[in-house]
């Protein structure tokens, strides 16, 4: 019945002998250069050498995630030469083993259906109407019509109407690209990024002369002000700031880390604060000011040895900004604002023990520049610049260009300054306001060529697309920060005929060079482009040169002192080899010293008050979403299918109200409604959120597309369209928030597919949490042990269980994707959420504890409670199964076989966590998602029962490798997907039977309690109550 | 043969034959009726034997095959123990009443000889009417009292007193 | 014909023919309101068939199924059909122990009405499962898989209680049956002579054959009885043991029982009105017995609506929070439009049959008895979607659950397969039992009422026959 969908996918499209011959490593090695096979001992496998790869056992590469800028390390899972798994990097510095949610579903990035297979061109189907349409073409032709163009331009002496777009680059392609333009006569380059913090830069280059981005240790910190940054979310290196944010939130005798919020909106990150403070959109930079000034008047500047002429300085900018002037203004009372000053500057606690986050995209409005001044200066007089806050000597955000930049761009080609414009990666059809006019510029440049992987906005307006490598078949380096230089190895063999876009610019640039002569000495003999070999060639001169000596030194890979050649060249196999093991090399720098400007003079906080503006009725903030950041997730279907972690909808956006904006625009749950701004209108769908300012609409960034691919045409709304394309004069960011737009209801509803549609416990006790005092004094109450009739059942080796710690939880989402990943979990799509029918094993549950607005928090508790099956001892659904599809192992796993089960769906019916899904069709995983199917996990066909398994297979695996080493299971040696995964450390997984493991323990923790006890189910998940202020 | 229309007469002429011992009577009617029934002095039917004996082993098969099976390859389910009683109570009582039931049905194949097949309904009825509204008193006897079972017959009210087959 | 009714009074035989021609002339040649009613079942039973064809094709999530609501319209069905088939066994084998005199006209229909509805509620378990091909993995027989079924679930004393309940009440009406058949054996003249003459199994009448025919048959009334009331509690016990907040009830095994045998009440009377009209056996199915059913229909409907009272207030004296939840969301919830009209069906309706006109009017008797067959339907909806849409964790509370056309074609067909059975019935087999109508009139001999009734049955059949007889 239930025919493996990977079996007939692999001989389908690659063919399974093509992957048993280039199997491991020889797969990549093959993929950077797709003509000439290269020898294995290219890339060196995580776990296992190269020639021991036997099939069925799994090959792990250290690589970088390349779906957002932060380069977390990963190591890929291969099985048969195909990836099947993107973990953590235990050892990289960044994300220490953990990844987000975008970065377990990159593997729907490698694998989308929609990917390009072979490069196109634009052909004019019917010249007077101006239709075109896309053919195939080979390589060598599209890369001659680069190579064409560019040289009659560089050869003319025009290159400067050349011009490249990439994101944010670093390392080798980086320097590659700079090299192609420069070759080509100085073609214009630029990278961009939809997030390019420009405010902050520009705040700290005013603040501390160094137009940079520093480092946030939340770990450090003991009180935490976020002045709308989302750092859980999208804000910088998320993953990171979510292990120190949980180390922050544990208690340490008797205490953990305050954390206020300040938002109009209760985003993911407001949720797990301890005070969430819903001021008026834009007035974040006032409360800051304000605080900065009460902590100098109240002489409680935590700086030593700051000169009393700095004081004044600093003074003199928020010497207006006081907390009563500013309370009106931000409708945050004048009292808690001298409370909140006085706890962050405190000095029981110490100088440089707190910190101000400011920024993310919803506190980027047109005073953007002088909030993130206000919050540099409150950081500053608290002491925690180069505590919590650190500036390292270089960082990778100094090169992006900001908002401005792109539109001067985009006026250069309406002006018809440029000629031929190479989009890599990058999709400003999509990210820039439709009145930025970058259609009609596109119109005006002649040959537009786009190298990505996936047609989106951008491909579908380009000239010739050049279809590229993922970052999963790629090689390269990255170099988040400094000190830092993660390495990329591919996983596997390229799907497609695609290349690697330094490949492109080599080939293409040798060509030009060699047709182009040109006096310039330094190009004669020095560039790339006079050497043979590929990307990956150029990638190994560039760490010989650039790393070897340096990072020998510090890592002792190879004697510095080798004047040898060889000698040095051994050394260096070695050192690359061990980079390659480790995923990169890392050098622990010391951070900069970082003083006062003293440029830094008055008009700066000039217009640190938001413009008021009452022309239209509601204020728009648009928000980064955690699962599609600007935008390109959005065609990876577990993205779309998982529900936000906050409102619980899938597949869709929306427009978010409270109850009352709603009312007074007369819209209501589900109805359509016009949102014009002056820049533009869309229809979106409303959504009752109370969690918001009245007044205020708020829709998340990253659907609405149309070009991009099956799973995301045609879903939602894409905001960006309302916003002002003018830039904010003081850093030439984009406008994010601020604009205002009006509501028109149509008589038209657009339900939203929705998981949740309470999040209100109902006093159930279902997410418990428990006060730090009540805790530290002790009054703890677990539940009495229930009686049973029957005997205890013996568990003689093993028993497994989970500890789940609510307080460290940030309903992040990113356990539920790696569930997906690993157990082969299908998507069922918009329809069939309509009717609740998803599959995920693991979900997060969200209950608000909405109390009463005391003092100035709005009385919001969130909880996040993970719930997956329990594997009761005490199985209620176990019992009325009538075939034992479903029973209790003697390790205590409530196990379930899928073959017995014949789908009466009363074992789901008796489950009072409901956490049993049924297969109401035949999966479907279109080719060649079925190519990322975890070949140990069997494949459910319709009309069977499935849930969570405890990684059933993990644990053989773990069980299996300990029994080759003649030994038994340690604590720590079996991991489920989602306990690996968790950026927070919530999950603890382990056998029960080993009082020294880490799970039993927990499970004698002091804010143990077991979901449902009443019940007398015996749950194995034991959950650690959430800790509140 | 005699064939009367009503019970009553049949059972009167049954007691006059019986009474001389004339013959060994056989009786047929469209319904089952009690004045047939006191002539011919019947007894408790033993079919409540087989009824009994079928619902004695369907009540110890019904304990026997859940035992038995949990036994053969024991998984533990909801932490019961392996041998729940309460629910295989239910499978006793039902399997007792099914066999019970089953082997009534048999018990009265066997002892109304039931079915008998033949081609023609003549061979198998001895007179059609006996199913719509006659009652039929069929005697064997020796030829010599023959006259007299005619006349006993004819006295009980018999519409006719034939020499049956 | 005046000669014939006088000579009622000298001796039943005469009657007894006139009941053999009566009720065996309802085998006659069927008209063409019976062709057209048999030819609209028959076309419902394909709709059905065809639905059921494309939900095994495609998966069960072809049906309206909404998590947390994994039962719904199958199980309702499967329900009401069990409880529609007791009230045949009630009748038929209670009331025979009780010696009630006036349940031989009913009897027959009411065996046959218990047959088909237990087969149409057996069909409804393989319909319902995710994977009906696999359907006999629910009954133990030593197989290939090493693995027997699990004792402990409720589906499993459901295999064994439907499938003790079918083979006893097929054996009960074929048991009955035989004498009658061997009459029509020996009226009949047509093709069906032979079929008649195999299912007769030889029967000649001879008093040996009556004795142990008798016998066996108090017998099985005595093993129904028992029967009956565990079937339906078995069923019930399918809720009853899941830790569910409005399944989970001590009470639901006699609740249930006193509603199935409510239902099966009122759907005899939907069958025999239009039967003994268009069957002209006004004169054996007299307005009396439709009476006696109603103020049963009374009785049952008292004890079901008792038993919803229990079950709120328990709900609310409990004091805990799920079953005070589930019953409030019953009541108020998104279901709350199909949980009144299920009060209003079964326990207010009902109660008009106290009033004796309400009781001997046909049309009344028809209207109110489809009601009550509306309510029971919705109770037994109404018990299992809004349980299951509201149970322990609000985060998986799930709205108003929507059936979709494969549901609805299912129901149908499964409506018009039983009626298409019950109709094959009458015209094939006595629908009025003619060994017991006789019997009862030997045994009531000199009892005044019986008799007057057989002899205005004559007059009234005599004016009324259309004298056609096979």
């Amino acid at each position: 019945m239930s025919k493996l969908p990977f079996s007939n996918g692999l001989t389908e499209t690659v063919g399974r002998r093509t992957f048993l011959r280039v199997i491991g490593s020889a797969a990549p090695a093959a993929a950077i250069s797709a003509c000439s096979p290269l020898p294995p001992e290219k890339i060196i496998s995580y776990v296992i050498p190269p020639e021991d790869i036997v099939p069925g056992v799994a090959t792990w590469y250290a690589s970088v995630c390349g779906e957002c800028p932060n380069g977390c390390g990963t190591l890929v899972k291969t099985r048969e030469g195909r990836a099947i798994k993107i973990e953590g990097n235990p050892s990289h510095p960044i994300n220490r083993g953990s990844l987000c949610i975008r970065g377990q579903a990159a593997l729907q990035g490698l694998y989308g259906p929609d990917r390009f297979k072979n490069p196109l061109s634009r052909r004019t189907t019917n010249g007077n109407t101006r239709q075109s349409g896309f053919e195939s073409v080979s390589w060598e032709d599209a890369e001659q019509t680069i190579v064409d163009r560019v040289t009659s331009l560089s050869s003319s002496g025009q290159g400067d109407r050349i011009a490249v777009v990439t994101p944010l680059l670093t390392g080798t392609l980086d320097t590659l690209v700079d090299e192609w333009t420069v070759a080509v006569g100085g073609a214009r380059r630029l990278q961009y990024e939809t997030f390019a913090y420009e405010a902050m830069r520009k705040a700290n280059h005013l603040v501390f002369d160094r137009e940079s981005l520093p480092i946030y240790d939340f770990s450090q910190a003991d009180v935490i002000v976020s002045f709308g940054a989302d750092f859980l979310e999208t804000w910088l290196s998320t993953v990171s700031h979510a292990r120190d944010y949980a180390d922050a939130k544990r208690i340490r005798n008797g205490r953990n880390a305050r954390h206020v919020h300040l938002e109009s909106r209760l985003s993911l990150t407001a949720s797990n604060a301890d005070e969430w403070i819903d001021l008026k959109p834009g007035t974040e930079g006032l409360v800051a000011a304000a605080m900065v000034n009460t902590i100098i008047t109240e002489g409680r500047v935590q700086v030593n040895g700051i000169s009393q002429a700095e004081l004044e300085q600093i003074h003199s900018l928020v010497a207006e900004q006081t907390a009563e002037l500013v309370a009106t203004e931000t409708g945050v009372s004048a009292e808690y604002i001298v409370s909140l000053s006085r706890a962050f500057s405190d000095p029981a606690i110490g100088p440089g023990r707190t910190l101000a986050a400011g920024g993310g995209v919803s506190v980027n409005g047109t005073n953007a520049t002088e909030t993130q001044v206000a919050i540099a200066l409150l950081n500053f007089v608290a002491g925690n610049i180069g505590a919590t806050i650190k500036f390292m000597p270089e960082t990778m955000w100094n090169s992006i260009a900001t908002y401005r930049d792109v539109l001067e761009l985009t006026n250069a080609m309406r002006e018809g300054k440029i000629d031929v414009l190479i989009l890599h990666d990058v999709n400003p059809m999509f990210t820039l306001p439709s009145n930025a006019g970058f259609a009609e510029a596109l119109d005006m440049v002649s040959l537009v060529v786009a190298t990505s992987s996936h047609p989106d906005e951008t491909t579908a307006r380009a000239d010739l697309v050049l279809p590229t490598h993922t970052p999963l078949e790629s090689w390269g380096d990255h170099k988040p920060a400094s000190g830092l230089h993660g390495l990329m190895q591919p996983a596997m063999r390229p799907l497609h005929d695609t290349r690697h876009f330094g490949d492109v610019l080599l080939n293409t640039g040798r060509a030009i060079i060699a047709t182009t002569e040109t006096d310039d000495p330094d190009l004669q003999e020095n560039t790339p482009f006079h050497r043979a070999g590929d990307f990956f060639d150029r990638l190994r001169d560039e760490w010989r040169t650039r790393y070897q000596v340096e990072i020998s030194d510090s890592t002792n890979t190879a004697s510095p002192n080798s004047d040898n050649t060889g000698q040095s060249e051994l050394d260096f196999e070695a050192f690359w080899t061990k980079s390659l093991r480790e995923g990169g090399v890392w050098e622990t720098i010391e951070p900069d010293s970082t003083t006062l400007s003293e440029t830094l003079k008055a008009p700066v906080l000039q217009s640190l008050a938001p413009s008021v503006d009452t022309s239209r009725t509601l204020t728009l903030v648009t928000y980064p979403s955690l699962h599609f950041f600007d935008g390109r997730g959005a065609n990876r279907p577990w993205l779309q299918e998982i529900p936000d972690p906050l409102l619980k909808t899938t597949w869709s956006s929306w427009v978010e109200m409270t109850p009352d904006t709603a009312a007074n625009v007369g819209a209501e749950e589900g109805q359509l409604v016009t949102l014009t701004s002056d820049h533009g209108n869309i229809d979106a769908t409303v959504l009752i959120n109370p969690h918001l300012r009245d007044g205020v609409a708020a829709i998340p960034i990253g659907q609405g597309h149309t070009h991009f691919g099956r799973y995301a045409s045609g879903r939602g709304v894409n905001p960006i369209q309302l916003l002002n394309a003018e830039p904010e004069s003081a850093s030439g960011g984009m406008c994010w928030t601020g604009t205002r737009i009006d509501v028109t209801p149509l008589e038209l509803r657009r339900p939203v597919p929705r998981l949740q549609r309470t999040f209100d416990q109902q006093e159930r006790e279902l997410a418990q949490a428990i006060s730090v005092e009540t805790l530290a004094a002790g009054d703890v109450h677990h539940e009495e042990p229930h009686l049973s009739l029957n005997p205890e059942h013996e568990h003689p080796n093993h028993r497994w269980g989970m500890a789940i710690d609510l307080n460290a939880c940030n309903g992040c989402n990113a356990c539920v994707a790696a569930c997906y990943a690993e157990n082969n979990i299908p998507v069922t799509g918009a329809e069939q959420m309509l009717r609740g029918r998803t599959m995920s094993w693991l979900r997060i549950e969200r209950f608000v504890e909405s109390s009463s607005r005391e003092s100035d928090a709005r009385g919001v508790d969130t909880r996040f409670l993970p719930m997956l099956c329990q594997h009761c001892d005490h199985a209620p659904c176990e019992t009325v199964c009538p075939t034992f599809a479903t029973y209790h192992t003697d390790e205590g796993l409530n196990a379930q076989v899928y073959n017995r089960c014949v789908g009466t769906r009363y074992c789901a019916n008796n489950c009072p966590y409901k956490v049993r899904r049924f297969n109401w069709f035949d999966p479907s995983f279109p080719e060649p998602l079925n190519l990322q199917l975890n070949p140990d996990v069997t494949a459910r066909s319709a009309g069977t029962m499935e849930k969570c398994t405890f990684c059933v297979q993990r644990i053989h695996a773990g069980k299996d490798q300990a029994r080759d080493e003649d030994r038994n299971t340690k604590d720590g040696d079996i991991t489920p997907a989602c306990a690996q995964t968790c950026p927070a450390q919530a999950i603890v997984f382990g056998d029960l039977n080993d009082p020294t493991s880490r799970v039993s323990q927990l499970t004698d923790d002091d804010r143990r309690y077991r979901v449902l006890s009443e019940l007398n189910t015996r749950p194995a998940v034991t959950y650690l109550k959430k800790v509140v202020k | 043969m005699g064939v009367f229309d009503s019970g009553k007469k049949a059972a009167r002429g049954i007691n006059a034959i019986r009474k001389n011992d004339l013959g060994s009577v056989t009786a047929y009617s469209p319904v089952p009726d009690h004045a047939l029934d006191h002539a011919l002095e019947r007894s408790v039917s033993p079919i409540r034997l087989f009824i009994l004996i079928g619902g004695i082993i369907g009540c110890i098969s019904g304990f026997a095959l859940p035992i038995y099976t949990v036994y053969d390859w024991p998984l533990i389910t909801g932490g019961k123990a392996l041998i729940s009683l309460p629910p295989f109570v239910v499978i006793a009582f039902e399997l007792t009443i099914l066999f019970g039931a089953l082997s009534g049905m048999m018990g009265f194949l066997i002892l109304a000889r039931l079915p008998r097949v033949s081609r023609r309904t003549k061979a198998i009825t001895v007179d059609p009417t006996f199913s719509l509204d006659r009652f039929g008193v069929f005697v064997s006897c020796d030829p010599k009292s023959e006259s007299a079972v005619r006349e006993a017959l004819k006295l009980a009210g018999a519409l006719e007193a034939s020499r049956g087959a | 014909m005046n000669s014939v009714g006088t000579s009622v009074h000298t001796a039943p035989s005469n009657a007894f023919s006139r009941i053999d021609s009566d009720i065996l002339r309802t085998m006659g040649r069927p008209g063409y309101a019976y062709c057209a009613a048999v030819a609209i079942a028959a076309l419902g039973l394909g709709f059905g068939a065809y639905a059921f064809s494309v939900q095994w094709r495609f998966g069960i999530g072809v049906a309206g199924y909404e998590h947390p609501v994994l039962w719904a319209i199958y199980i309702t069905n499967f329900v009401f059909w069990v409880g529609i088939a007791h009230s045949g066994t009630l009748i038929s084998a209670v009331l025979f122990l009780f010696r009630a005199k006036w349940r031989t006209a009913v009897a027959r229909a009411s065996e046959a009405t218990t047959v088909f509805a237990v087969l149409t509620a057996s069909l409804f378990p393989i319909i319902h499962i995710g994977r009906p091909w696999f359907f006999y993995w629910l009954f133990p027989y030593p197989n290939e898989r090493q693995l027997w079924v699990n004792f402990r679930s409720p589906l499993i004393w459901d295999v064994f209680a439907l499938s003790t309940y079918l083979t006893v009440s097929i054996m009960f009406l074929f048991l009955g049956l035989i004498p009658d058949i061997a009459a029509a054996r020996d009226r009949c003249a047509d093709w069906r002579k032979p079929i008649y003459r195999a299912l007769a199994l030889g029967w000649d009448g001879s008093h040996r054959r009556w004795w142990h025919y008798s016998s066996l048959y108090a017998f099985f009334a005595a093993l129904a009885t028992p029967l009956v009331v565990s079937v339906h509690s078995i069923v019930s016990w399918d809720f009853a043991v899941s830790i569910l907040p409005g399944w989970h009830s001590t009470i639901f095994a006699p609740y249930f029982v006193a509603g199935a045998i409510f239902s099966g009440l009122a759907m005899v009377i939907t069958l025999l009105i239009p039967l003994r009209k268009f069957l002209q056996l006004e004169d054996y199915i007299t307005i009396d017995h439709l009476e006696n059913l109603a103020k049963l229909i009374i009785v049952t409907s008292l004890i079901v609506g008792y038993s919803y009272i229990t079950e709120f207030f328990i709900a609310w004296y409990s004091g805990n929070p799920f079953e005070q939840q589930t019953f409030y969301n019953r009541l108020f919830g998104d279901y709350w439009l199909f949980t009144w009209s299920m009060l209003i069906c079964n326990t207010i309706i009902p109660l008009l049959f106290f009033s004796k006109y309400l009781r001997t009017n046909l049309v009344a008797l028809f209207t109110i008895s489809i009601f009550v067959n509306i309510g029971m339907w919705l109770e037994r909806f109404v018990i299992i979607t809004t349980s299951l849409s509201h149970d322990f964790d609000p985060a998986n509370w799930s709205g108003l659950y929507q059936p979709t056309w494969v549901e609805v074609a299912i129901t149908i067909g499964s409506f018009s397969m039983f009626f298409l059975l019950f109709l094959l019935f009458i015209k094939n087999f006595p629908v009025v039992s003619i060994t017991e109508m006789k019997e009862a009139l030997v045994t009531s001999n000199g009892e005044h009422q019986e008799l007057r009734i057989t002899s205005e049955s004559l007059h009234s059949s005599a004016a009324s026959s259309t004298g056609d007889s096979i």
